[in-house]
């Protein structure tokens, strides 16, 4: 095949890649973090970027207009919602009225009528569309989801990374180098009657592959660009990780990119579709092409009958006699105001203020009396929506004070914890990690430590043994022989009481665990990185002589004879020489933060939740995570904020830092003045039971030991009440704690779902209201951040996680075909990175049906987030003028804004155009209206 | 000084969102150029406005610079591939002449 000059190859690069854009980057399952599906088109407003992205995914964008209706018969949307987002979308109809029938009818009237009677908007086709599938379409044929059987064939056995035992040989050629090698001999070629010729000689770069494919298919060049967005688009699923691997390739196992896509796929679509059109037509694909053109002229005709339609079917809703005359046709200029396709957007807006007005009406509340004495203890959780529930339950069982902050504690960190072997990043997936740390024995846990590193090698490894075996062509016998009888009354106990099976492990597992650590949080100094390596040294040493118990002195002395020359095996085995501890040194010195690091650090942090004075003798930090059985999605359920992570070590580096004499005198100079008697607390919310969990007892001093124990009892009461609250709302007879342990549980917790808000304010604006878990805290105090630098944090960091994490169950929830993941129990996990609906097809996207859904009922709510805010308007706004994320998403709609500067001042709603209005909650309009 | 022990190269600095740089570090690999610098976090008033530099815990939102530096030969292709990424992305980039005197860093 023809070689294309580098230029023209560059050029095509850049197209494909341009075209990849209006796709979003997933991140494989294994660290699942809520991404806005239409990302890539983010910074377009809302409506518009669905209408960009719709027609090339077959988006709808938004529930169905019969969904809606019925929503409105169940009274979720009522007439005056209706009528408030009318006017909020068309305000002249306010002054438009018109003569039906000789009764008056109000513009507002008129359009009422018209969303819950008028006809539906026609469906809209996929635009644009591929070679195959025009070819299908015009020529009959079933082109195009045999290629797309191919391509996703080819994808999973590149990508996979674990599950199968027989990898896909090539693969350090990247996608297509090693699809290109084996494409010739696969059997598939003659069942879809494609000629292995084709297939043979392919050219070595992928463009070339493209270039030639798009000449046969007689693609032009100004519509090349539509027609590799439309061949990315029906594969989204593997498309979105192709992208992810090319944008992260120190990640990747292996190269890929969407070029490579592009070529694999072109070659069977080119290959298909010529063989139809050839046998079909004439002129072969120049042929389908000038059927193509036609097809397109006939579709852009408008339906002249339409119009006359809709105002027929409105005129007689509002029990007009005579549907033929003048005043209908002024009528349907009035109905025009609103053009078809735009209806549901009211309805979306009608049902999103139902919501957001009963929750500002619950806000709209006089200042509660300030706190006369000092609270027993302030407790800090994650801005995530469960920890709503469990600071409500906290507050109601002492005068705790409760704040939420983002669960990474502004900890841009990667950890290693003593016993893994692999590097954590706990921060927000936006975010690359700048600092490392690590976690050491206390002095005199070291033997301890020892043995539990060994005993958890030996557990992984035993464990990593068995999936193996299992997955081998031959050893599942003889494993089933030799494990049987322990694998199977296992499996017998975990299925028939998870709840006891999941109690008695994690007692084990406690008691098992008898190091006490201390995070490794300050960079160390040079003699410190000696001991510290020279520590870490020793730890090897009794791993690899498998002796735990080997003494310090023995093991010191082993480490020096290695340095020195001696004992060969532990210098290669460990690179115990000079230049090896060398690199070690330095790798420690960049370890942990320095002291201005951390005061720096401390003073962010406090001012950003507000918490600057007023501290009490307990402070509890608190990160979260969920600890479920055979759930691929349970990086899903853990903290965003972490990366999809367990947010436990970020409390506990957090309260290690925050306890320090050294910086607390530094924040004492920067006006921050901790009493000495206050203690962080470190601990962990378990959202699958609610159990919180405090960590480090070890660093509680005697005086506070009582407090602690109070504190404890009552977050068991708070949990165990949450608990309870959310098993009245999970479908079936089931506990939480149940559900936790059971391998068989396809709906552990409800997540995120019916979450709508976010709020960003003193804990006291919601303290004491039941906001059921459906809204984000971060607590703010305006009067405590001079310059916005924390509000400014608040609103691009974490709100931008809301936004993405709202952007993502809206659209699983209104397009479950397309950006959702469909029905959980048929899943297949492919290596780390995703799950498939049975044994093939596209990678599955987004979040599964039972995350939002049970059986044909909605749990989770689809609505845009309404973002909350109590400062100063002028100072919100100075921030959406100068971050262009923040324009685009209140400007584009993606998220609503109210804000207002203190309790009971009126909420400000900013607009699209970025005015602002009071609000008002909608009214319901007058009875005397036409008679049906 | 003089530039006689030093080769003549094209260098190549584009300026485009943070979240197209990977696009242009893709383009400028598959072209064969052997490295490249990218600075994040960059700030700067153009034709679409003004671009706030770096946020504190937001690295996606801001400007990306990228500079390349290329044999002539090689740099055809890079810009052609550029001016067609330029077609829907916003961005400009400049092109200017260099001297380089590590000159196996570049082939």
């Amino acid at each position: 095949m023809s070689q294309h000059s580098d230029e023209d190859c560059a050029r095509l690069r850049a197209q494909a890649s341009s075209s990849g854009q209006v796709l979003f980057s997933t991140w494989p399952i294994k660290t699942f973090v809520a991404v806005n599906p239409l990302g890539g088109v983010e910074h377009h407003p809302f409506e518009e970027a669905i209408e960009l992205v719709g027609g090339l995914l077959g988006l709808r964008g938004h529930l169905p207009l019969q969904t809606f209706r019925a929503l409105h018969a169940a009274g979720r949307v009522s007439d005056a919602d209706l009528d408030a987002a009318l006017l909020r979308r068309v305000p002249e109809l306010e002054r438009v009225a018109l003569a039906l029938d000789g009764r008056a009818v109000s513009g507002v009237q008129a359009l009422r009528a018209d969303l819950l009677s008028g006809p539906a908007a026609p469906a809209r086709a996929r635009s644009p569309r591929g070679a195959a599938e025009w070819c299908d379409e015009l020529l009959g044929t079933e082109v195009a989801a045999l290629v797309d059987e191919q391509v996703a064939k080819w994808c999973a056995a590149f990508f996979d990374t674990r599950q199968a035992r027989w990898p896909m040989p090539g693969r350090q050629l990247g996608l297509y180098g090693a699809w290109r090698r084996l494409v010739a001999q696969d059997p598939a070629l003659r069942r879809l009657q494609l000629a292995r010729e084709r297939f043979t000689g392919l050219p070595e770069r992928p463009e070339d592959a493209i270039l030639a494919a798009l000449m046969l298919l007689r693609i032009p060049d100004g519509e090349r660009r539509a027609e590799l967005r439309a061949q990315l688009a029906r594969t989204p699923g593997w498309a979105s990780h192709v992208k992810w691997c090319a944008e992260h390739p120190d990640q990747a196992p292996h190269p890929a990119d969407l070029v490579d896509l592009l070529a694999i796929r072109l070659a069977y679509e080119a290959a298909s579709v010529d063989a139809a059109a050839a046998g079909a037509l004439a002129d072969g694909t120049a042929g389908l092409r000038a059927l193509v053109q036609e097809h397109l002229a006939l579709a852009a005709a408008p339906d002249p009958d339409a119009r006359r339609a809709r105002a027929a079917a409105v005129a007689s809703a509002l029990g007009a006699r005579d549907t033929a005359s003048a005043s209908v046709d002024r009528l349907a200029g009035v109905l025009e105001r609103l053009p078809v396709d735009e209806r549901c957007w009211v309805w979306l807006d009608a049902y999103e203020w139902h919501y957001r007005d009963r929750l500002l009406g619950m806000l709209d509340r006089p200042a509660l009396p300030e706190r006369r004495e000092r609270a027993p203890a302030q407790a800090v959780f994650c801005i995530d929506a469960r920890s709503e529930g469990l600071r409500r339950h906290l507050e109601a069982h002492g005068p705790y004070e409760t704040f939420g902050f983002a669960g990474f504690y502004q900890l841009v960190v990667r950890y290693r914890a003593l016993c893994s072997t692999h590097d954590a990043r706990l921060c927000p997936v936006p975010l690359t990690p700048t600092k490392t740390i690590t976690e050491h024995p206390v002095a005199g846990s070291e033997i301890d430590a020892a043995r539990d590193i060994a005993v958890e090698r030996q557990a992984d490894a035993l464990v990593h043994a068995f999936h193996g075996a299992k997955d081998d062509l031959a050893s599942p016998f003889a494993l089933a022989e030799a494990a049987g009888w322990v694998a199977g009354p296992l499996a017998a106990a975990k299925t028939a009481a998870p709840e006891r099976f999941a109690r008695l492990r994690a007692r084990l597992a406690r008691r098992a665990a008898r190091r006490v650590t201390d995070p490794t949080v300050d960079t160390p100094s040079p003699q410190e990185a000696e001991t510290l390596v020279a520590d870490a040294a020793r730890q090897s040493i009794r791993a690899l002589l498998a002796r735990p118990d080997l003494p310090e002195s023995e093991c010191e002395a082993l480490r020096q004879r290695a340095l020195d020359g001696a004992e060969p095996r532990l210098r290669a085995a460990l690179d115990l020489t000079t230049e090896g501890n060398a690199a070690r040194v330095e790798r420690a010195l960049a370890l942990g933060y320095d002291l201005e690091e951390q005061v720096f650090w401390a003073q962010f942090a406090l001012r950003s939740f507000g918490l600057v004075e007023d501290f009490a003798r307990l402070v509890l930090l608190a990160g979260h995570g969920s600890r479920t059985e055979n759930n691929a999605y349970e990086a899903a359920l853990d903290c965003g904020a972490c990366g999809g992570q367990h947010g436990g070590p970020n409390a506990r580096i957090s309260c290690a830092m925050l306890n320090r004499p050294a910086v607390r005198a530094g924040l004492a100079e920067r006006g921050i003045r901790i009493p000495d008697d206050t203690v962080f607390i470190a601990a962990e919310h378990d959202t699958a039971t609610d159990r919180v969990t405090i960590f480090d007892h070890h660093t509680i001093p005697r005086t506070h030991l009582a407090e602690v124990e109070r504190l404890q009892t009552d977050l068991d009461a708070a949990g165990a009440a949450l608990a309870h609250e959310r098993h009245r709302r999970l479908p079936g007879r089931d506990h939480p704690h149940r559900r936790a342990g059971d391998w068989a549980q396809v709906r552990p917790e409800w997540g995120l779902a019916r979450h709508a808000a976010f709020i960003i304010g003193p804990g006291s604006m919601v303290s004491g209201l039941d906001l059921e878990t459906r809204t984000f805290l971060h607590s703010y105090d305006w009067r405590a951040d001079p310059d916005a630098t924390a509000l400014e944090t608040i609103l691009t960091a974490p709100g931008l996680v809301i936004q993405w994490i709202n952007a993502q169950y809206y659209f699983a929830t209104v397009d479950p075909d397309v950006l959702g993941a469909g029905d959980k129990t048929l899943h297949n996990v492919v290596g780390d990175i995703g799950v498939l609906q049975g044994h093939a097809g596209d990678l599955q996207l987004g979040l599964p049906w039972q995350s939002i859904a049970t059986g044909e009922q909605l749990y989770h709510e689809p609505m845009r987030a309404l973002y909350v805010v109590q400062a100063p308007r002028e100072r919100v706004e100075m921030l959406i003028a100068r971050n262009d994320l923040l324009k685009h998403y209140f400007d584009g709609d993606w998220v609503a804004l109210v804000v207002r500067e203190a309790p009971g001042e009126p909420w400000q709603r900013r607009t699209r155009a970025g005015q602002w209005l009071s609000w008002r909650p909608a009214v319901t309009p007058s009875t005397k209206e036409m008679a049906a | 000084m003089s530039r006689e022990d030093l080769t003549r190269m094209t260098k190549v600095e584009v300026v485009v969102r943070g979240a197209d740089a990977s696009l242009v570090s893709n383009l400028l690999s598959s072209c064969g150029v052997t490295g490249y610098t990218g600075l994040s976090g960059v700030s700067g008033f153009g034709h679409h406005g003004y671009h706030e530099g770096r946020l504190l815990f937001n690295d996606t939102d801001t400007l990306a610079l990228i500079i390349a530096v290329m044999p002539d030969d090689r740099a055809d292709a890079v810009l052609a591939g550029l001016r067609a990424l330029f077609e829907d992305r916003s961005g400009v980039m400049f092109v200017s002449d260099t001297y380089v005197s590590r000159t196996d860093y570049f082939r």
